[in-house]
């Protein structure tokens, strides 16, 4: 409906009716949807690649769905989740949204709300995954750079000028401009303004 | 009348006396006659031998005393049998007061064993065996109201093809009787015409209404105030009372009065522990709110997101019935799976009187940990049942004991949200250690009790907990031990405490 490619909606909660229900609603909203009665369960599925979102039960028997937040931040898996819980717990729900939950509901949800959140979720995940190909790609150019041209481009970025950077490295200015030639092309950067931010973003997904 | 002991002896209890004492008047005067005749001779006959003149007053007198001599040998013959049917008499009375005093020894030690629901039924029963004994028409236990102004009728015995006795009498009535009876002192008429003509003319009046003929009457005193009387009366026939059973009957009615009394604290006693059982279930209820709430959200949320899944697939173009169907199915399972939490909750909170039924131990203790399940998760603790299968039944109210093992349970979750780290599981074990016992054992992995807290747990307001009432196990013990049974707590040698309470269990009829 809304997406053009259905997108992938997994539901993740203990009580089998709920799950029952839940995916029903999401299916005759158009989605996909994937049941799991347990966190373990979801685990031993294969990463999804297309769009998909994960609506989540916080408690269950074994491990909560905080616990499964915390695995795919681990796992480094871009999938964005809603969380549903029956019982409004504000620690539980900030440490949720903190980890980067998109929206914290309580049971019972309504269609307008879960929806609401399932559609920007799936969309997060999308985003998600965009910039994390980015980022991946703008590091797989970096690995690319030789280790004089590293150096150059890390104090490129801070805004030295050649002749600073020549005298920081104990090179000469003309060398200098060359590996910053090199550089630009390497990170294919048009400008000195988008390597830096080339540059940031890189290292700001790395500090991540 | 009814053939028993004192049978239609009316009047002749005092004949019996009488002759008796006729025996021993004609036996001493037997005696003494035959002594006068040996001793005496001497003075005539020393006077006739000088005397010829004399000598034909001598045989007149020789004549008077031969006769007088035959007359005593057969007046003390004939006493002599007279005595023995006496004798005879008092033997039977002797053996009826015996058999009497029995009868009485054996309702005291009934009454001192009997307890709670088993008191009417063995008041009823001496009754009728007093009654029986007594050979009386009516034999009833009345109560005075609060309010002084009747007594009811609350335990009667009547005598074959004779009507039951009026439910209540109004102290108006009978006032003479009753004034009397409420000093503390017993009436007894062997006729109406006994009780005075003036004063008691109501009471005479009321009595002959009733068909009364006579009656005994002893107060019931508990306490120094007296709540009732206990009486015997005959309808058919006026009688004598003698005294000696009418001091046993005052005895009897101090017998009933202490047993009354006593239930009156048990039913007391029994009230004020349903109470306390009824704010333990409240206050634990409130504990469990937050899991309760889990409980009745899953099917809420079912039935929601069904609903509105249908509502989308009817909208469609494409509507699946078949689907439909299967959705409204579920709703409908949900629906009652929602009932069944209110159902259970309501059945828990019940305030009821004790419902005493056959009860599978392991099937209740698995009822309580599906309640407690969903708060166990949320709070991490894992709950493992080990089941003996095969435990024999126990007899007791399933709420209660359904309580005791909640509480225990909430108990242990607590226990383990003190301790930090490590496996948090809660063990629920049943078992049988004989064919007459159950346990029933909550074990945790908490920080256990502390050595000084062990001898206070089961005390009231006793707690350890910030925001406990310490009624819990106050509670719990006092439940266990209605039932017969023991509450306990120890500390486990690899750390936590473990609740555990025995029941008796019902015996097997092979």
């Amino acid at each position: 409906m809304s997406v053009p490619a259905p997108a992938l909606v997994f539901v993740v909660d203990d009580d089998a009716s709920v799950r029952k229900s839940l995916a029903r609603l999401v299916r005759a909203a158009g989605y996909e949807a994937e049941t799991f009665g347990s966190v373990r369960d979801f685990l031993a599925r294969r990463p999804c690649e297309g769009p998909c979102c994960l609506v989540l039960d916080v408690r269950m028997p074994g491990l909560t769905g905080l616990d499964l937040q915390d695995a795919l931040r681990a796992a480094g898996q871009r999938l964005a989740i809603v969380f549903i819980t029956g019982h409004r717990d504000v620690p539980v729900s900030v440490k949720a949204m903190k980890g980067g939950a998109v929206d914290f509901l309580t049971k019972p949800v309504d269609q307008e709300t879960l929806l609401g959140a399932i559609q920007q979720a799936v969309a997060r995940t999308l985003a998600d995954r965009r910039q994390l190909a980015r980022v991946t790609e703008i590091r797989r150019r970096i690995t690319t750079l030789t280790p004089r041209e590293a150096a150059v481009f890390a104090l490129v970025v801070t805004g030295m000028l050649n002749k600073q950077i020549g005298s920081e490295l104990g090179i000469a200015e003309k060398t200098v401009k060359v590996h910053r030639a090199r550089v630009m092309e390497k990170m294919r950067a048009g400008s000195l303004a988008e390597l830096v931010r080339l540059a940031g973003e890189g290292s700001v997904i790395a500090a991540g | 009348m009814q053939g028993g002991g004192i049978a239609g002896g009316s009047t002749r209890d005092y004949s019996d006396e009488r002759m008796l004492s006729l025996v021993l008047l004609v036996r001493r005067t037997c005696l003494a006659l035959l002594a006068l005749l040996y001793c005496a001779p001497s003075p005539p006959a020393l006077a006739a031998a000088h005397d010829p003149i004399q000598s034909g007053g001598w045989a007149v007198w020789q004549v008077a005393a031969g006769a007088g001599l035959i007359l005593s040998l057969v007046l003390l013959g004939l006493g002599l049998v007279l005595e023995r049917a006496g004798r005879r008499r008092a033997e039977v009375l002797l053996g009826e007061r015996l058999r009497f005093e029995t009868l009485l020894s054996e309702q005291v030690a009934t009454f001192s064993r009997v307890s709670g629901a088993d008191v009417d039924r063995a008041i009823q029963r001496a009754l009728r065996r007093i009654a029986d004994f007594l050979a009386v028409d009516w034999g009833n236990l009345t109560e005075y109201s609060d309010d002084s102004r009747m007594a009811r009728v609350t335990h009667w015995w009547v005598a074959e093809g004779v009507g039951p006795p009026p439910s209540a009498i109004g102290f108006e009535e009978i006032p003479w009787v009753v004034t009397r009876l409420r000093r503390g002192e017993l009436v007894r008429f062997s006729k109406i015409e006994e009780l005075p003509e003036s004063e008691a003319a109501v009471d005479r009046q009321t009595y002959r209404r009733l068909g009364i003929k006579s009656q005994v009457a002893v107060p019931l005193t508990v306490e120094g105030v007296v709540v009732g009387a206990l009486a015997f009366s005959t309808v058919g026939s006026e009688r004598p009372w003698r005294d000696e059973f009418v001091q046993r009957l005052h005895l009897l009615g101090e017998v009933f009065a202490n047993t009354l009394s006593r239930r009156r604290s048990e039913m007391e006693g029994q009230r004020l522990r349903q109470d306390l059982a009824h704010v333990g279930r409240v206050s634990t209820m409130g504990e469990l709110t937050a899991s309760l709430a889990h409980e009745l959200n899953q099917p809420l949320t079912a039935i929601l997101s069904n609903a509105q899944a249908a509502q989308r697939i009817l909208g469609s173009e494409r509507a699946d019935l078949a689907e439909i169907r299967e959705i409204l199915g579920d709703i409908v399972e949900d629906d009652k799976r929602a009932g069944e939490v209110i159902h259970r909750l309501r059945g828990f909170l019940k305030k009821g009187t004790l419902e005493l039924s056959t009860l599978d131990i392991g099937e209740l203790v698995s009822q309580v940990a599906r309640l407690v399940s969903s708060d166990a998760i949320i709070r991490n603790v894992t709950i493992r049942l080990e089941l003996t299968s095969g435990t024999p039944p126990v007899c007791g109210d399933r709420v209660q004991l359904q309580q005791v093992v909640l509480n225990l349970l909430m108990n242990g979750l607590d226990a383990m949200r003190e301790s930090g780290v490590g496996e948090r599981t809660l063990v629920l074990r049943t078992s049988s250690p004989g064919p007459a016992s159950v346990v029933v054992a909550v074990e945790d992995s908490g920080v256990g009790i502390e050595g000084a807290d062990l001898d206070h747990v089961f005390h009231a307001f006793y707690t350890t907990k910030p925001d406990g009432l310490g009624m819990g196990l106050a509670i719990a013990r006092s439940i266990v031990e209605a039932h017969g049974g023991q509450l306990e707590a120890q500390n486990n040698p690899q750390g936590g405490a473990t609740f555990s309470f025995t029941l008796p269990a019902i015996k097997n009829e092979l």
